[in-house]
């Protein structure tokens, strides 16, 4: 028998891991079904320990093995000693050079996982593989191959979106990754093109496997539509929507500034944009912000939302707008379509290999090409129903998420082998 | 009033932005001793020279102090990210702050905002640029349409342009003020050794930052074409450091066989820059975007018969005083370049016609706007500002 470790540390309650929490429970479903002659180890942590319980069948078993602390609620009894120690961390990482401080982390966490508890966890398991759906093998053990998932290089292609801090762990992440991983299953085409640019690691230790959903949003009943386009004060098909957490690569900014020109050009119109996402610092500058454009009737931020509310306004949308700058896939893009809502995005990294021929694509630096693709989307319903019948044809390449699972078991099986 | 003023560009290898600061500052020193001023020689998260600190401008007079609040762009970046409490502390409580490089605080308590708009070439030409740098000025633009008390838009056409994309922002505070040539009065110098192999009013002159807004491209196919019609010209001068983007340039040389008669000086220092402008035959600038257009008005300052693009700002400080292009079509550069070099009574006239033009232009005029302005903008503190909702 075959015995796979999992491990879903990196998973934490709400949106925080964004698409790839999606991905690697729906994975794990699928290869658990399919070889029901296989044993599936979740390594987890306290946190969201409970919410996996879904996952557990005959052949999936769960094992709490981190204990961490809710965001927020630390530090707050720790000592002088462990208060300076941090503070001559926070010294460092911010005078040292980036490339020596990766250096060093890389360095620090090498010597240091070698200490971590539990860290024979994969022998001790007795399993053949470790699976590494959130990319870091920390579990990495010789005598077993390993497979990670990667999502996306932004950090190297935007390093100014990110804090230096979480530049330096990604880099030292991938890079380690790069080190230790057998196999690199990369979730789009384009994703694999980057990794080999900027790895040069030989190509057959890299896959893309594109991801395929088969459970999809569903439009839910019209009562609950209704109550929610109630709540918010919203019309149905009045609404571009932008479902996206508040990251700068999403470039809600660019999309402010576009519909801020659409507004001035066309107040007949009364058009809003809703903005869904994890309520954090940046949702509040984004908000100050369209209130100091006049724009607060307009762009709506209804916060993070239950599934059913999510369901009920994306199905109620008159298009989906995407202005990211970056993507690794790009799911939403699949989910409009699914719903049969016309796609208006970007024409950059991963999203014209997902959108296809079923969008209408902009320059997402040219706020002047985000406002014609609204106006055309929005003035023009022959146009509309043109993509939404092309959006239904093309979410069709990427139902079969059994032909995705069946792909990932052909990586495991190559390297078992 | 204690006025903070970012100085951040104005390092040794300045261009556009550094020019703006490092000409205003010292010019409000020369008409201004009764305020304070805060020199920032770092300012913002995105830009920094790595002269730093020996670079910035710096002023030895008692109402002006040097202000290092940052060693460490890594720490710059920290502290823009996590703004302390104190923020207005840390910068020298100032009254009003002018910020020069693109970058634009979001709100600084007790402290009114002035910002310089130079121009929106990242919405309209983004590839002309590296990403780092459009969204760091996309960012502050967008900043300051939010927080800046009053904008200086250094042409006509970047005032419209920003009012195009931000129509919030209250027309009424977003005024012009045009810049200057820093090279005053025509001294004539001796011949730098560095240009020694270049004979007075015998080449043709291009100055700017080798990088594709800049159209080195159609120049060099209307100078080409120039060659061939004539059977050979004045040598080409290209004076301006390597900017992005820039091994096209290499092998379009190579392809026009144009290697020994284009010279590229590289950057070059003022003094060589001033008997450049001094001496050439024309100056030639088929640029596709400008904010303002600096070189032309320094070619026209220094008497250099000029030949220009028609786009953008350009025509507003050209006027009629030189000849105006499209910048798409070589063909365009390539007669005008032909009328000059065939009629020398026209070109006689467009060289004087320029230095009348740039008369208009001077910077103790702009300093004096700007001094003013300030004292206005302090006047309203109390009237609120565009984000006086919160």
């Amino acid at each position: 028998m075959i015995r796979i470790a999992v491990d879903m540390i990196p998973l934490l309650p709400g949106s925080e891991n964004g698409g790839a929490k999606v991905l690697a429970t729906e994975l794990i479903c699928l290869l658990s079904q399919l070889r029901p002659d296989w044993e599936f180890f979740l390594l987890t942590n306290n946190l969201s320990h409970d919410e996996l319980t879904v996952l557990e069948s005959e052949n999936v078993r769960r094992l709490c093995v981190r204990q961490i602390s809710p965001r927020g609620s630390s530090q707050s009894s720790t000592g002088r000693a462990e208060r300076i120690r941090g503070q001559m961390k926070e010294w460092l990482k911010r005078s040292l050079p980036t490339p020596l401080l990766a250096k060093g982390k890389t360095l620090y966490s090498s010597l240091r996982s070698r200490h971590w508890v539990r860290l024979g966890i994969v022998s001790e398991l007795k399993a053949d593989l470790l699976f590494c759906p959130f990319t870091l093998p920390i579990f990495y053990d010789t005598a077993v191959p390993t497979v990670s998932i990667i999502y996306d290089l932004q950090y190297h292609y935007y390093p100014q979106f990110f804090e230096r801090r979480d530049y330096v762990s990604r880099e030292r992440n991938f890079r380690e990754t790069c080190r230790l991983a057998d196999r690199l299953v990369c979730i789009s085409h384009f994703v694999r093109t980057t990794v080999l640019n900027v790895s040069q690691l030989p190509a057959h230790r890299v896959v893309s496997i594109p991801i395929s959903l088969s459970r999809r949003i569903t439009k839910p009943s019209q009562e609950s539509t209704n109550g929610a386009l109630v709540k918010y004060r919203l019309k149905e098909n009045g609404f571009l929507f932008f479902p996206a957490n508040f990251w700068p690569h999403k470039n809600h900014e660019m999309l402010f500034v576009s519909f801020g020109m659409f507004c001035s050009r066309h107040p007949e119109w009364a058009l809003n944009l809703v903005c869904t996402g994890n309520a954090d610092t940046r949702l509040r500058i984004l908000q100050e912000a369209v209130k100091g454009m006049g724009l607060e009737e307009r762009i709506i931020f209804p916060g993070y939302l239950s599934p059913d509310e999510f369901a009920a306004l994306f199905s109620s949308c008159r298009a989906l707008i995407f202005p990211s700058l970056y993507e690794g896939f790009g799911m939403p893009v699949l989910e409009a379509m699914n719903l049969e809502k016309p796609v208006l995005c970007s024409n950059v990294t991963s999203l014209p290999e997902v959108a296809g021929d079923a969008a209408l694509y902009f320059d997402p630096r040219k706020p002047e090409e985000i406002l014609r693709a609204m106006e055309r989307m929005v003035e023009d319903s022959e146009f509309r129903r043109e993509f939404i019948a092309r959006g239904k044809r093309r979410v069709e390449l990427f139902d079969d998420s059994e032909k995705m699972a069946r792909e990932y078991l052909n990586v495991f099986e190559e390297v078992l082998r | 009033m204690k006025i903070g003023f970012d100085v951040s560009q104005t390092g040794k290898m300045k261009a556009g932005c550094g020019f703006f600061a490092d000409s205003l500052i010292r010019n409000l020193a020369e008409i201004d001793q009764k305020n304070e001023y805060l020199l920032y020689p770092t300012f913002g998260d995105f830009y920094w020279d790595h002269s730093w600190p020996s670079g910035a401008r710096r002023i030895h007079r008692p109402n002006f102090h040097f202000l290092p609040i940052h060693k460490s762009i890594g720490e710059a970046k920290y502290f823009w990210n996590h703004p302390p409490a104190d923020l207005a502390m840390h910068m020298g409580n100032p009254d009003l702050i002018h910020a020069n490089n693109f970058f634009c605080p979001r709100r600084l308590p007790n402290t009114r905002l002035v910002y310089t708009l130079y121009d929106l070439s990242f919405f309209v030409y983004p590839d002309w640029t590296t990403e780092e740098n459009r969204t760091g000025c996309f960012q502050g633009v967008f900043n300051a349409s939010l927080y800046a008390d009053f904008i200086i838009s250094i042409s006509h056409y970047s005032r419209k342009h920003f009012l195009e994309f931000f129509p919030h922002y209250p027309a009424d505070r977003i005024a012009v003020i045009h810049l200057a040539s820093r090279f005053s009065e025509a001294k004539n110098l001796p011949q730098p050794k560095s240009v020694s192999r270049l004979s007075p009013d015998r080449f043709w002159l291009n100055v700017g930052v080798l990088e594709p807004r800049k159209n080195h491209h159609g120049l060099l196919k209307a100078y080409a074409l120039l060659k061939q019609k004539f059977g050979g010209t004045f040598p080409l001068v290209l004076a301006g450091g390597k900017g992005w983007l820039i091994d096209n340039f290499e092998k379009q040389l190579k392809s026009l066989k144009l290697h020994e008669e284009v010279i590229t000086l590289g950057y070059v220092d003022d003094e060589t820059l001033r008997w450049l402008y001094q001496n050439c035959f024309a100056f030639v600038y088929p640029s596709f975007f400008e904010g303002f257009g600096l070189p032309v008005l320094e070619a026209m300052t220094l008497g250099a018969p000029v030949i220009a693009s028609n786009v953008s700002s350009i025509p507003e400080i050209v006027g009629d005083a030189g000849i105006l292009v499209d910048p798409v079509h070589e063909q365009e550069l390539f007669q005008a370049m032909r009328r000059l070099a065939t009629d020398p009574q026209y070109r006689t006239e467009m060289k004087e016609k320029g230095i009348r033009r740039a008369a208009h232009f001077s910077w103790s005029t702009t300093a004096s706007q700007v001094l003013e302005l300030y004292q206005e903008v302090h006047r309203q503190r109390n009237v609120g500002n565009v984000f006086a909702c919160f």
